[in-house]
């Protein structure tokens, strides 16, 4: 266990404010999901499922896609639980890796599969939540801009909030290209939707 | 919300409850089901590491005479090759006594396990094989008793006297002859 706490919270995502090491809300629980503890996955997806949910929905912009990545996602965890090594915040990063991976092979299946105009899909029959789950399609566009890693690092930098130390460790590159890698997103993303962010 | 980009606050989203508890129901599965298979799974592994190891630990075995690490696994293995091989034991034993010998193990572990191996010759040999086992005992027998008296002729005595001396075993029935062994039986 680390020896000083030093955690806040910022907008709803516990970040380390030094270097030095803190503990996570995950720390905890890490010994239940090691032993298969059905309690303990609960509370780990009751404090992740958002995040996740959040971060693979704009990776897809698709939001039942989305929701089946990050089922799949803990389905995984649980046949890995046994093996896991590390942490709270390894667990944490643990997910967010097995979601984009999840995000990558959805993406693989689709470049498969034959292409629908829209033009010629009926505008009946779609339900009313659907539509409204739908991203703005400026934004859309922007995110479709970006290559995978690009859309991934900005996604967990912005819309989950991660520090760029955590960006790094789901990317599995160094800090230093995580940061190179979220200031080009972000730069192409201001310069698609419109420079006025 | 995201200071920087605004509009990325229209992909945060909170799980609805149906999809919460789909989630969980298919976590709950998962967990079973690792449960459930994770024990056969074992069992199955130690079974196939048996049977892939009995062989070759039989196979090992099958040289070992009392006193090696083995022996116990070749005494274990025969009540079953018996029912296959109802001599088995019995040519065991005397192969042992022969193997002893060539290892010169001490005399009195050989005539022990010589009379272990008359024994079991009386009692498990077949009519056809018990005179040819027995008539390996007596060679194996007579060797012993030879490689004792060479023993004897070559040890200094205590009072300095280097005359043979004479070697008294109580098993001896058969009568040393020549002192070249002859060939052995299979």
């Amino acid at each position: 266990m680390p020896s000083a706490t030093l955690t806040l919270p910022v907008e709803g995502v516990w970040m380390s404010r030094s270097t030095v090491a803190a503990s996570h809300p995950l720390d905890s629980l890490v010994t239940g999901v090691r032993a298969r503890s059905n309690d303990a996955f609960k509370a780990v997806y009751d404090q992740m499922a958002d995040d996740l949910t959040s971060f693979a929905y704009g990776m897809l912009a698709d939001r039942r896609t989305a929701e089946d990545v990050v089922q799949q996602a803990f389905v995984e965890l649980v046949k890995a639980a046994p093996r896991f090594k590390g942490d709270g915040k390894a667990l944490r990063a643990w997910l967010f890796k097995s979601v984009r991976f999840g995000c990558l092979d959805e993406y693989r299946r689709r470049s498969r599969r034959p292409e629908i105009p829209h033009d010629s899909v009926p505008d009946v029959g779609v339900a009313s939540d659907l539509l409204a789950d739908q991203l703005d399609p400026r934004l859309e566009t922007a995110l479709a801009e970006l290559n995978s890693r690009q859309r991934s690092a900005v996604l967990l930098r912005h819309v989950v909030g991660l520090s760029g130390e955590e960006v790094a460790q789901v990317l599995g590159v160094s800090r230093k290209a995580a940061y190179a890698t979220i200031a080009r997103a972000e730069r192409r993303l201001r310069a698609t939707l419109g420079g006025e962010s | 919300m995201s200071e920087k980009f605004p509009e990325l606050d229209q992909v945060k989203i909170t799980v609805d409850p149906a999809t919460r508890d789909r989630h969980l129901a298919a976590i709950a599965d998962a967990v079973r089901s690792s449960r459930r298979g994770r024990r056969p799974m074992r069992l199955l592994a130690v079974a196939a590491t048996l049977v892939l190891l009995l062989p070759v630990m039989a196979l090992a075995a099958e040289r070992a005479v009392p006193g090696d690490l083995l022996y116990p696994i070749k005494q274990l293995f025969e009540p079953a090759a018996r029912v296959f091989d109802s001599d088995i034991s019995a040519r065991h034993r005397v192969e042992e006594v022969e193997t002893l010998l060539d290892r010169d193990a001490p005399s009195d572990v050989i005539h022990d396990h010589l009379q272990v191996a008359r024994d079991t010759v009386t009692d498990e040999a077949q009519d056809d094989d018990l005179a040819v086992l027995t008539d390996r005992l007596d060679r194996a027998h007579r060797d012993l008793l030879d490689r004792e008296r060479e023993h004897d002729h070559t040890q200094p005595t205590d009072d300095g006297d280097d005359a043979p001396r004479h070697t008294e075993t109580t098993t001896t029935t058969v009568a040393p002859t020549d002192s070249t062994r002859p060939p052995r039986d299979g």
